[in-house]
């Protein structure tokens, strides 16, 4: 999985090259949790399971990262890696390995205000699939 | 499109900026129901998500929608400036201890909680009341309430149609600037362009002032991520066809339409409590670090407008007077002189229009004018508008110590993230005297003041 920062004005669009649908979600997660926070000090010591359901492949990437950022607002949960056990077209369960957030060890990059449905893609490439969302930071 | 898009610019704004994706919003916006007359868009429109930043459009409340990502995430963000008795020679020789005070007395940065520890019920209570509860209960004047829009209080605004979610993030972020784009600014009044207008508002020549940039916080996102999956998950239920999700929206006169409204009107209210709050933080600072009485400092609030909201309003449609749902995304209010809704104190000279510029430019002071009512739904422009991306900004100013170079600008900036500072240099923003030249040509709001910076917290 690669992930890639996009110029857009006002906001941060984020794109993810994956071989798979799944590494393409799990990339995503990853990707969201390293424009907050530098991921190099997290730790995996906490595992956590999530299921999410959305209208259509799009909207299900757009709920699985809302539910991820929620995460970090209600239970300050810092999530290091991200594996997706089982993906249909309107359903997910993925499993979270992270840890809470303790502000003597963790560095929070930014704030970002919501993950937003504007542009969101998820399209197969030559090698795989590429994801796109835009964060509204 | 069922009306047409109009855009207020220059030549020189539209050189200077690619307004493609921007201008497709516009369009993609023109084509929700119940529009009235025309998608507007404002001189510093940028791309945003769904409606573009710097769009006003109307909705008939019969046939009209209200959309969250109309408003924005940061429901009702938006400026407030306050004057105080101070000069530039009162200050000058302070001004980095008067910094390093606001930068400690107000919260700022990502994740910073606020002096006040609010239980779930005090929350609730700041929802329905807004600038008036922080008056209330200590934390400014009766009259900050003259001078605020709508007196600080959203009429409608019903706590019970507002998630728990989003009460929990509000309990510790009252009284916090936030990061991003947020700001608090002192500021100098350089140059005065109508002298009867600015007496009117209490400016004059020299004197500083402070500007503050902020919004609704966690609960303002919340509240609109809350009502966004909701519309977007009953989409079709509405019949409406949607180019963008991000345009989810509902029937202004439906339940779930009145639900949205009146939840964004509780959003509102918090909103107006953190600025009353960040205001009554920067008057504390500014006593500390200058060792003055609140009198010799004599802050008084201008105006708070703001900038991300939807509100029922009356404007005359073809001879007729309608009630509209007026959407303006990054544009603020401009009545003009004469409006009910202008604080009578400056009722004979038209409402103030507050227009920051980018990190350490300084500020517009305008007055709303009569062609406002007639040609925009009663908006002018919210800012300068950005140009580069947050990644560009980042890049060009990679090897560059931004606060030292604002510092030998003259302006003393402090910031609890570098990264902001970055993102924040000066050439992210389209030039703020080209816009707000384009509102004044336009005849939509007039210039009365141009305040230059002096020092700055960043979030």
């Amino acid at each position: 999985m690669r992930y890639q920062v996009l110029d857009h004005t006002a906001d941060l669009g984020i794109d993810i090259t994956g071989s798979t649908l799944k590494s393409v979600y799990a990339g995503a997660a990853k990707a969201l949790f390293s424009v907050l926070s530098d991921l190099s000090a997290v730790r995996a010591n906490e595992m956590m399971e999530l299921s999410v359901e959305g209208l259509d492949r799009e909207d299900l990437l757009v709920n699985f990262l809302r539910e991820l950022l929620n995460l970090w607002n209600r239970n300050r949960f810092l999530v290091k890696s991200c594996q997706i056990l089982s993906l249909a077209p309107r359903r997910l369960t993925a499993r979270l390995f992270g840890e809470p957030y303790d502000p003597v060890v963790h560095r929070i990059r930014r704030e970002i205000k919501a993950v937003t449905y504007h542009d969101v893609a998820l399209v197969p490439t030559k090698r795989g699939w590429k994801g796109t969302f835009v964060l509204d930071v | 499109m069922r009306v047409p898009g109009i855009l207020y610019a220059s030549q020189k704004l539209l050189r200077s900026a690619d307004t493609a994706e921007a201008m497709k919003q516009v369009v993609n916006v023109a084509c929700l129901p119940g529009i009235v007359r025309a998608s507007l868009a404002m001189p510093d429109m940028h791309w945003g998500y769904g409606f573009p930043i710097g769009g006003v459009a109307a909705f008939d409340l019969d046939e009209g929608i209200i959309s969250p990502g109309g408003v924005g995430y940061d429901i009702n963000c938006g400026c407030r400036l306050m004057t105080t008795r101070l000069f530039v020679t009162d200050i000058q020789d302070h001004l980095k201890d008067l910094v390093t005070a606001l930068f400690r007395h107000v919260p700022s940065g990502v994740g910073v909680g606020g002096h006040l520890k609010l239980t779930a019920k005090e929350v609730r209570q700041v929802l329905a009341e807004g600038a008036g509860w922080a008056v209330r209960h200590g934390f400014g004047e009766t009259e900050d309430l003259e001078t605020t829009e709508d007196g600080g209080v959203f009429p409608g605004a019903d706590p019970e149609g507002v998630s728990d979610a989003a009460i929990t993030r509000g309990k510790d972020q009252l009284g916090t600037l936030g990061s991003g784009n947020h700001f608090l600014e002192i500021e100098a009044v350089d140059e005065i362009f109508d002298q009867k207008t600015a007496a009117v508002f209490g400016l004059e020549k020299g004197q500083i002032c402070v500007m503050i940039h902020s919004g609704s916080r966690g609960l303002g996102y919340q509240i609109c991520d809350d009502y966004l999956f909701e519309m977007v998950k009953h989409a079709g239920e509405t019949g409406i066809e949607l180019p963008d999700r991000q345009l989810a929206c509902a029937k202004i006169n439906s339940e779930r339409g009145r639900r949205y409204f009146s939840a964004m009107a509780c959003a509102a209210n918090y909103a107006w409590a953190n600025r009353q709050l960040l205001m009554h933080e920067a008057r504390e600072a500014f006593q500390e670090a200058l060792r003055i009485s609140p009198k010799a400092l004599g802050m008084r609030l201008l105006y708070d407008i703001c900038h991300n909201i939807a509100k029922i309003e009356r404007f005359p449609v073809d001879g007729n007077e309608m009630r509209l749902c007026v959407h303006r995304k990054g544009a603020t209010r401009a009545y003009p002189a004469g409006h009910p809704l202008v604080p009578a104190r400056y009722r004979d000279a038209g409402q103030p229009v507050l227009i920051p510029g980018d990190m350490g430019t300084g500020s517009y002071v305008l007055a709303g004018s009569a062609a406002a009512m007639t040609e925009t739904f009663g908006s002018a422009c919210h800012g300068a508008g950005r140009v580069m991306s947050r990644t560009q900004a980042r890049k060009s100013s990679r090897r560059r110590a931004v606060a030292t170079e604002m510092e030998k600008r003259g302006v003393i900036v402090m910031s609890s993230s570098r990264g902001t500072l970055q993102e924040e240099i000066p050439e992210a923003y389209k030039n703020l005297d080209e816009v707000v030249e384009v509102v004044h040509g336009a005849g939509l709001a007039r210039r009365v003041a141009r305040l230059r910076a002096l020092g700055c917290v960043k979030g």
